[in-house]
C-alpha cells in the first residue's frame, strides 16, 4: 500500500531496509541468482525430500528464510522419508543452533565458504564422483582452488574434505544452502553451483507472485539506503514516513541516518512503540500491533514450492484508540486527485478483501468471493492446490566461480574474526521489546536478557578472561561492551556476538539492556556495509558481572555423566556409504 | 565421717577424720567431687536465689543486645512473608537451605539434655546431677528454636494449618506418607515429653523458691509448684514419674533424629538416600548437643558464679563423652563416604567431587573441627579440665556440626541428577540474619530463664550429697554411695 | 481399567529437536508462567515448565551439542507425591497424571527436592504482569501466588476440555483431539502426545521403539514421557 501511496503522490518507491534481511544476505542471494540463473529471486528448498544437506552458514533452523518451514522439513528429513536418516553437514565458524543438530559441524574460517564450496566442486570434478553428469557439470563449474588451503580453512585434512565431497556427490538428492553473507555474492554463487552440479533436486526459484497485486518487491541494497540518506542530507526529502523499520537502531552511526533526519522537514513514524527512530519523529501515528490489526503476508519464497498467502486478523480488541496505518494512508489519499483510481477502498479491510478476491481458487475452495474471503480468514490464509511446475534451473553461464579475496582489517591490531549472528529469539532486535522473548534462554548459551560474546576456551585462556567478565570489543568502526561466555564450539580465531539488544528505546523490556553490535559496523571504503568482514580486538575491562544463564554455572568435571547416554546409538541405515 | 555409721548429725556436718593422712585424702575428695563436698542446703538455696535475682548492667546489656537480634529475626521473617522467599539465596535446584539446616541443628543440640538427664539418670551416673537442668534447658529452647524453622521455611505460612490433623472444611487429612508429618509428630512428642520431664524435676526447687521469695516471684512459683510440700508420698511420686518419663523419653529422643534424618534419607536426592542416616544423625545430634551443653556450663559457671556446683569433674566427664562421640561420628562419616566412594555412582561421585572441590574449604574445616580438634586434644585430662580449652573445642564442634548440616542440605541439593541443573548456592542476608539471630534468640531465652528458674537442680544435688560419703578402707578414704529409695 | 481412564503419554523425538525454544514460549503463554527477570535468572531461578537442556559432547573441533527438552515426566511412581504433607502433589488415577493442587500447597518445597528431574518450579515472589500484559493471561489456568509450587500439567485444562466435550457427545476423546501447547507449537514435530490406553493412538503405535529410553530410568519413577534417542549418520568416516 505504501508503494501505491508513493506512486499516487509521485514520490520515489519506498526503501525497504531492515537489519534482518541485510544480515541474512538476501540481497546478495538475489544477486547471486541473477548471475547464476538470470533471475533475482529468493530460493525455495525442499529439505524434506533430500538425503544430504550441506549448509554453508545458513541458519535455516534459526533465522534464515523460513526457519519454521525448514524445521518441519527437517523433521521429515530425519524421519527417513527416503529410507535413511539423512546426512547434514554445517559449515560455519561458530556453531549455531542449526549447526548443533548437524551430523558434522565444520568450523570453517570466516570468509572461506566460497573456497570450501569450490574445493568440493573441484574434488567432484577431479575424481569424477557421482556419475558422469555430475562430474561433467562440476568440471565446467569448478574453479581452480588449492585443496590444501581449503581443507585448512575448514579445520580438517584434505582426505576428510574428499570424504565429504564424495558424500555429497554420491548422494541421491543432495542440496547445498548458501547462508552467511561472508564472501558475498561469490560465496553464494559457489554454493548454489553445488546445487547445479547435484542436479538442483532440492532447490527451486519459485515463480512469484501468486496473483496480480501480490508482487513481493525485491530487497533494497545498502547502496540504495545510502543514496537515500544522501538525498535526505541534500534536502530532497521533505516528508519521511517510517513504518516497520528502525534505522536509527540498525544502521551504524557512520551511515549518518540520524544526522540526515535533521534535514527532513517532517518525519512521521508509524511505530506502535517508541523506538530509536520514533524519538526523532515529528509525529508518531502508532500502527496497531499484529494481534490487533488486519493484514496479509505473501509467503516468500513459497511454502515447499507452493505459493501461499497467510492472513492476519485481529484477535484482541485494540488496547488504545489508534488507527491502523493502512487506514491512515487511505484517509490521506482521499485528499489527492486520482485516489479514487489507485486507492479506491474505504478502509484497510476492504483493501485486503479486494486483494483476496483477486487470488485464484486455492486449496480452501469457495465458489464465490464472499465464501473465499470467509475461508481465507477461517483457514488463516490461502494456498494453491498444486505445487506449480517450476522451470528446471539452468545455469545462465557455465563458467567457474572465482573465489574472491575477502579483505579483513589488519590481523595484528584486530586479532579475532567477528561473527555477528541473528539471535534466534530476538532476531535483529525486533523481538527485544517482547518479555517472553527476552526471558527465554538462547538455545546454545541459555543466556537471556543480556549481550554476550562467545569465545573459545583456548582463546579465553589467552585473553585471561572467564565467564561473565566484561570485555571491550573494538572494531575499526566502534566498540561495545559484552559479557564473556566461554563457548566450546567456535573457532579459536573467531568471536561471536548476537544481534538484538542494546536498545536505547523500544519499550521498557528492551531499553538500556545489553549492547548493540551495530555499533561495531561501519561503511567500508568501497561504500558497502562492513559487518561480515570485520575483525575485532577484545580487551578485558577487569570487572565481572553475573551471566543470566539458565544452564548450570558449575563445571561438570572431566568425565561428566549425562542423561540418556548422550553417546548416540548408531543408525544402521545411515546415509551414504 | 569415716566412722559414720554411728554418726547422727546432718550429712553436711560430719566430723573430720583425726588422722592427718586421711584428712588430706578426704579434703582432696571434697575438692574434686561436689557430692562429697556437702554444704548446708539452706546455704545453697540462698546462693541460687541470689544468682537468680542478680541483674547487673551487663545482664541488661545482654538482654538488650540479644533482644535486638530477636527483633531482627521477626523483622526479617515478616519481610520475607511480605516479599516472598525470593529474598533468600535459594534457587531452583536448592529449594532447602540454611532454614532446614537450622532445624536439624537445633533439634540436634536438643538431644544432649535428654541424654544427660534421662539416660545418665537411669544409669545412676551421679555426676550429672548439677548439670542436668542446664542441659535440659538447652534441649527445651533448642527445640523451640527448631520449631520456628518449618514456619520460617514454608512458602505460605498463612496456610500452615493445612499440615495439622484437624477436622476442616476441605475434608482433607494431612498426608501421613510424608516424612514431614512424621517429623512434626516426633518433634511435638519430644517437645511435650522433655518439657514434662523438666517441669516435674523443677517442682521441688520451685517450691523452695516459693518459700524464700515475695511479690511476683512468690506468686509465680506458688502457682507452678502445685502446692508441693515435700512429703514422703510426694517424693515417691516424683521419683516414679521421673523414672517413667525417662523410659518414655529416651526412645522418643532416638526416634526424633532418626525421623529428621528420614526427611533426607527417604528422598531420592543423591547423597541423601542412605540407610546409615538414622544412627549417623543421632550421633551427630549428641555430638553437637554435648558440645553445646559444655559451652552453656562454662558460661553459667562464669557468669553466675556457680563454681561450687559445676566443677572440673563435670568438664572432665563431658570431655570424655565428647571424645567418644567424636570417634563415633568419625566412624559413621567414614562409613557413609567409603561406601559411596566405592559404589562410584555418577550422581554421588558428583557430590564427592563437590565436597573436595567447590565446597572443599567447608568440607575440610568440618573434618578438622569434628575430628582433628576433639580427638587431638580431649585425650588429655589437663585439656578436659581447662575451661578455656573446652570452650574452644566445643565451639569447633559447633562449627563443624553446623557445617555438616549445611553441606548435607544446600550442599548436596546443588548437585542433582541432571548436570544441567547443577548450581552453587550462596546464602543471602535473610538466611544469614535469621540464622545468627536464632542463636541469639536461644541465648536470650536462656539468660531470661536463668533468672526465673533455678538453673541447678538443688534438690538433686542435695539428694546426691546425702547419698554419697567417704568411707575408710584400711589406710585410704574412698567415696561410697548409699542406694536411694528407687 | 475404568472406562474413562486415560494414560496420557508423551514421546519426545530427540532426533528432531533443534532447541528452538518454541515449546518453552508456548508453555509460558498457555500456562501463565511468569518470566524471570535478569536478576532472577542470575540467582538461578529461571522459571520454565519446560526447558531445553543443552549438553556438549566432545571438544573442539569434534564437538556436538545435544538438546533434551525436559518437563514434568508425569511419573507413575512419582517421588514428589508421597512427600507432600498436604496432598498438593497427588496422583490422578483418572488421567494417570501427577497433579499439583495450587490451593493446597503450603510451600514446603519437599516435592521440588525430591524431583530428580528438577522440573518443579517455585514462586519465589508474587508473579507480576505489567499492565497491560495481564490481559494476555489464559483464563483457563489459575495464576499461582507467591510460595506455591507449580509444574507442567500436560496442559490438563486442554485435556479436561477435550475429554468433557467428547463425553457430551457421548463418545471417548479421539486421538489428536487433545494437544498440549508445546506439542502444538513445535515446528519440528518433536512431540507426540496421546492416550497409551487407546491402542489406535499414535503413541501406542509408535511404542515400543528401538530408540526409546526414559530419563533417569534407573530411579524407577516410571515416567509417562518416552524419549527417542537421536540417531547418527556417518559418511565414509
Amino acid at each position: 500500500m505504501f508503494t501505491r501511496f508513493a506512486a499516487l503522490l509521485d514520490a520515489p518507491a519506498p526503501i525497504r531496509h531492515d537489519l534482518y534481511a541485510t544480515v541474512s544476505g538476501y540481497h546478495a542471494l538475489e544477486q547471486a541468482h541473477q548471475g547464476l540463473f538470470g533471475r533475482a529471486a529468493l530460493p525455495a528448498y525442499n529439505l524434506a525430500n533430500v538425503d544430504v544437506i550441506f549448509s554453508f552458514g545458513a541458519e535455516f533452523l534459526g533465522s534464515w528464510l523460513s526457519p519454521t518451514g525448514f524445521q518441519y522439513d527437517y523433521s521429515l528429513f530425519r524421519d527417513q522419508t527416503l529410507g535413511k536418516r539423512g546426512y547434514f553437514v554445517q559449515f560455519e565458524p561458530r556453531m549455531s543452533n542449526t549447526g548443533a543438530v548437524a551430523d558434522r559441524w565444520v568450523p570453517v574460517r570466516p570468509g572461506a565458504y566460497a573456497l570450501v564450496a569450490q574445493a568440493i566442486a573441484r574434488i567432484i570434478a577431479d575424481e569424477s564422483l557421482g556419475g558422469e553428469e555430475r562430474a561433467s557439470r562440476a568440471t565446467s563449474l569448478a574453479g581452480d582452488v588449492n585443496l590444501e588451503e581449503a581443507a585448512a580453512a575448514a579445520y580438517m585434512s584434505p582426505e576428510e574434505l574428499v570424504k565429504l565431497a564424495r558424500a555429497f556427490a554420491t548422494a541421491e538428492r543432495p542440496v547445498a544452502l548458501p547462508g552467511g553473507y561472508v564472501g558475498g555474492v561469490e560465496a553464494m554463487t559457489a554454493v548454489q553451483a553445488l546445487n547445479l552440479i547435484a542436479g538442483a533436486g532440492g532447490l527451486s526459484l519459485p515463480v512469484m507472485p501468486p496473483a496480480e497485486g501480490f508482487s513481493v518487491p525485491g530487497t533494497t541494497s545498502f547502496a540504495d539506503v545510502q543514496s537515500f540518506i544522501s538525498a535526505m542530507n541534500a534536502g530532497d526529502v521533505q516528508v519521511l514516513l517510517i513504518h516497520g523499520a528502525n534505522p536509527a537502531y540498525d544502521l551504524p552511526a557512520s551511515a549518518g541516518f540520524v544526522e540526515a533526519l535533521k534535514n527532513v522537514e517532517t518525519v512521521i513514524s508509524f511505530s506502535p512503540l517508541i523506538d530509536e527512530t520514533a524519538v526523532y519523529a515529528d509525529y508518531v501515528l502508532p500502527d496497531r500491533v499484529y494481534l490487533e490489526g488486519w493484514g496479509y503476508q505473501v509467503v516468500n519464497p513459497t511454502f515447499g514450492g507452493r505459493p501461499a498467502v497467510s492472513s492476519q486478523q485481529p484477535v484482541v480488541a485494540p488496547l488504545y484508540d489508534i488507527r491502523s496505518t493502512g487506514d491512515v494512508l487511505l484517509t490521506i489519499a482521499k485528499a489527492f486527485s486520482g485516489a479514487s483510481d489507485s486507492m479506491p477502498w474505504t478502509d484497510e479491510v476492504a483493501f485486503i478483501q479486494a486483494q483476496v478476491a483477486a487470488l485464484p481458487a486455492g486449496a480452501t475452495g469457495g465458489e464465490d468471493e464472499a465464501v473465499r474471503w470467509a475461508r481465507f480468514q477461517q483457514h488463516g490464509g490461502w494456498w494453491s492446490t498444486e505445487i506449480p511446475d517450476q522451470p528446471a534451473l539452468e545455469a545462465a553461464a557455465s563458467t567457474p566461480v572465482t573465489v574472491p579475496e575477502t579483505s579483513f582489517p589488519d590481523e595484528k591490531e584486530y586479532p579475532y574474526f567477528l561473527n555477528l549472528y541473528l539471535s534466534p529469539l530476538l532476531l535483529d532486535g525486533t523481538g527485544a521489546s517482547i518479555p517472553w522473548l527476552q526471558g527465554t534462554p538462547d538455545p546454545m548459551t541459555t543466556i537471556s536478557w543480556q549481550t554476550w560474546i562467545e569465545i573459545n576456551p583456548e582463546t579465553a585462556d589467552d585473553l585471561d578472561v572467564k565467564n561473565g567478565d566484561v570485555v571491550r570489543v573494538r572494531s575499526p568502526y566502534g566498540e561495545i561492551e559484552a559479557l564473556v561466555y566461554i563457548y566450546p564450539a567456535i573457532r579459536p580465531d573467531t568471536v561471536a556476538i548476537p544481534f538484538g539488544q542494546g536498545h536505547r528505546d523500544s519499550g521498557r523490556y528492551a531499553k538500556d539492556r545489553g549492547s548493540n553490535p551495530v555499533d561495531l559496523l561501519g561503511v567500508s571504503d568501497d561504500g558497502t556495509l562492513a559487518w561480515s568482514t570485520l575483525r575485532v580486538k577484545v580487551e578485558s575491562k577487569g570487572e565481572n558481572k553475573h551471566l543470566a544463564v539458565f544452564e548450570s554455572t558449575v563445571d561438570h568435571g572431566e568425565h561428566p555423566h549425562y542423561p540418556l547416554g548422550i553417546e548416540r546409538a548408531a543408525d544402521p541405515e545411515s546415509a551414504g556409504e | 565421717m569415716l566412722e559414720s555409721k554411728t554418726s547422727t548429725g546432718p550429712y553436711w556436718e560430719q566430723p573430720a577424720p583425726d588422722d592427718e593422712e586421711l584428712l588430706h585424702q578426704v579434703e582432696h575428695l571434697r575438692d574434686e567431687h561436689l557430692l562429697l563436698d556437702p554444704r548446708p542446703p539452706a546455704e545453697n538455696n540462698a546462693l541460687m536465689l541470689a544468682t537468680m535475682r542478680r541483674t547487673g548492667p551487663f545482664f541488661w546489656l545482654m538482654v538488650l543486645g540479644l533482644g535486638g537480634f530477636v527483633a531482627a529475626l521477626f523483622a526479617v521473617w515478616i519481610t520475607q512473608m511480605i516479599y516472598g522467599l525470593g529474598i533468600t539465596g535459594l534457587n531452583r535446584s536448592v529449594m532447602w537451605g540454611p532454614y532446614i539446616a537450622n532445624l536439624v541443628y537445633f533439634i540436634g543440640i536438643g538431644h544432649a539434655g535428654t541424654f544427660i538427664s534421662a539416660a545418665l539418670r537411669l544409669m545412676r551416673m551421679d555426676f550429672r546431677r548439677p548439670i542436668a537442668r542446664a542441659a535440659e534447658t538447652v534441649t527445651l529452647f533448642g527445640l523451640a528454636m527448631a520449631a520456628l524453622f518449618p514456619l520460617i521455611h514454608v512458602g505460605r505460612i498463612w496456610k500452615i494449618y493445612y499440615m495439622f490433623p484437624i477436622p476442616n472444611m476441605r475434608q482433607l487429612w494431612p498426608n501421613w506418607r510424608s516424612p514431614l508429618l512424621w517429623d512434626a509428630t516426633a518433634i511435638t512428642a519430644y517437645m511435650l515429653g522433655s518439657t514434662l520431664f523438666m517441669f516435674a524435676a523443677l517442682i521441688p526447687d520451685l517450691a523452695m523458691a516459693r518459700d524464700h521469695t515475695t511479690g511476683w516471684r512468690h506468686k509465680l512459683y506458688g502457682a507452678l509448684s502445685f502446692g508441693w510440700r515435700g512429703t514422703e508420698a510426694e517424693w515417691r511420686r516424683l521419683e516414679k514419674l521421673a523414672d517413667i518419663l525417662c523410659y518414655v523419653i529416651i526412645p522418643v529422643m532416638f526416634s526424633v533424629h532418626t525421623i529428621v534424618s528420614w526427611d533426607f534419607a527417604m528422598a531420592v536426592q543423591p547423597g541423601w538416600h542412605s540407610t546409615i542416616f538414622g544412627p549417623f544423625f543421632i550421633i551427630g545430634a549428641l555430638f553437637s548437643g554435648v558440645a553445646a551443653v559444655i559451652m552453656c556450663m562454662i558460661i553459667i559457671r562464669k557468669a553466675m558464679g556457680l563454681g561450687y556446683f559445676i566443677r572440673e569433674e563435670h568438664f572432665n566427664a563431658m570431655g570424655i563423652f565428647l571424645m567418644i562421640l567424636s570417634i563415633a561420628w568419625t566412624y559413621f562419616y567414614f562409613n557413609e563416604w567409603i561406601v559411596t566412594w566405592y559404589g562410584n555412582l555418577p550422581a554421588e561421585k558428583a557430590i564427592l567431587n563437590m565436597l573436595t572441590g567447590d565446597l572443599g574449604p567447608f568440607f575440610y574445616l568440618m573434618l578438622f573441627a569434628n575430628i582433628i580438634v576433639p580427638l587431638g586434644t580431649l585425650w588429655s585430662k589437663r585439656v578436659r579440665t581447662s575451661l578455656p580449652a573446652m570452650f574452644v573445642i566445643a565451639m569447633f564442634v559447633q562449627i563443624g556440626m553446623y557445617l555438616e548440616r549445611i553441606l548435607i542440605i544446600p550442599g548436596f541439593l546443588s548437585r542433582p541428577e541432571l548436570p544441567f541443573n547443577w548450581v552453587n548456592y550462596t546464602p543471602h542476608w535473610p538466611e544469614i540474619t535469621i540464622t545468627i539471630a536464632t542463636f541469639a534468640f536461644l541465648g536470650f531465652l536462656y539468660i531470661l530463664w536463668s533468672r526465673v528458674a533455678p538453673i541447678i537442680p538443688l534438690w538433686e544435688v542435695h539428694e546426691g550429697q546425702a547419698l554419697q560419703t567417704t568411707r575408710r578402707m584400711g589406710r585410704a578414704a574412698l567415696p561410697t554411695r548409699t542406694e536411694g529409695h528407687h | 481399567m475404568a472406562e474413562n481412564e486415560h494414560k496420557w503419554t508423551m514421546i519426545v523425538d530427540l532426533d528432531k529437536c533443534t532447541g528452538c525454544q518454541a515449546c518453552v514460549i508456548a508453555c509460558h503463554a498457555e500456562n501463565n508462567v511468569p518470566i524471570a527477570s535478569e536478576n532472577e535468572v542470575i540467582r538461578g531461578r529461571g522459571q520454565h515448565w519446560i526447558r531445553i537442556e543443552r549438553y556438549w559432547e566432545g571438544s573442539f573441533p569434534e564437538i556436538q551439542a545435544r538438546f533434551i527438552p525436559v518437563f514434568c515426566q508425569q511419573c507413575n511412581n512419582a517421588p514428589c507425591e508421597p512427600v507432600c504433607p498436604t496432598y498438593a502433589s497427588y496422583h490422578s488415577d483418572e488421567e494417570h497424571l501427577n497433579v499439583q493442587v495450587y490451593n493446597r500447597c503450603v510451600g514446603t518445597r519437599y516435592c521440588g527436592n525430591n524431583c530428580p528431574y528438577k522440573v518443579r518450579v517455585f514462586n519465589w515472589y508474587q508473579p507480576q504482569w505489567d499492565e497491560p500484559l495481564n490481559q494476555q493471561l489464559n483464563p483457563d489456568v489459575s495464576v499461582r501466588e507467591a510460595g506455591v509450587m507449580e509444574k507442567c500439567t500436560f496442559c490438563i485444562q486442554r485435556i479436561r476440555r477435550g475429554v468433557e466435550a467428547a463425553h457430551l457427545e457421548g463418545r471417548d476423546v479421539a486421538d489428536g483431539e487433545v494437544v498440549p501447547a508445546c506439542v502444538q507449537a513445535c515446528p519440528a514435530n518433536v512431540f507426540t502426545f496421546g492416550d497409551l490406553y487407546d491402542p489406535e493412538s499414535e503413541v501406542s503405535k509408535r511404542l515400543p521403539d528401538q530408540r526409546q529410553a526414559k530419563l533417569l530410568e534407573h530411579l524407577g519413577t516410571e515416567p509417562a514421557v518416552y524419549y527417542l534417542k537421536g540417531g547418527e549418520s556417518h559418511v565414509g568416516e
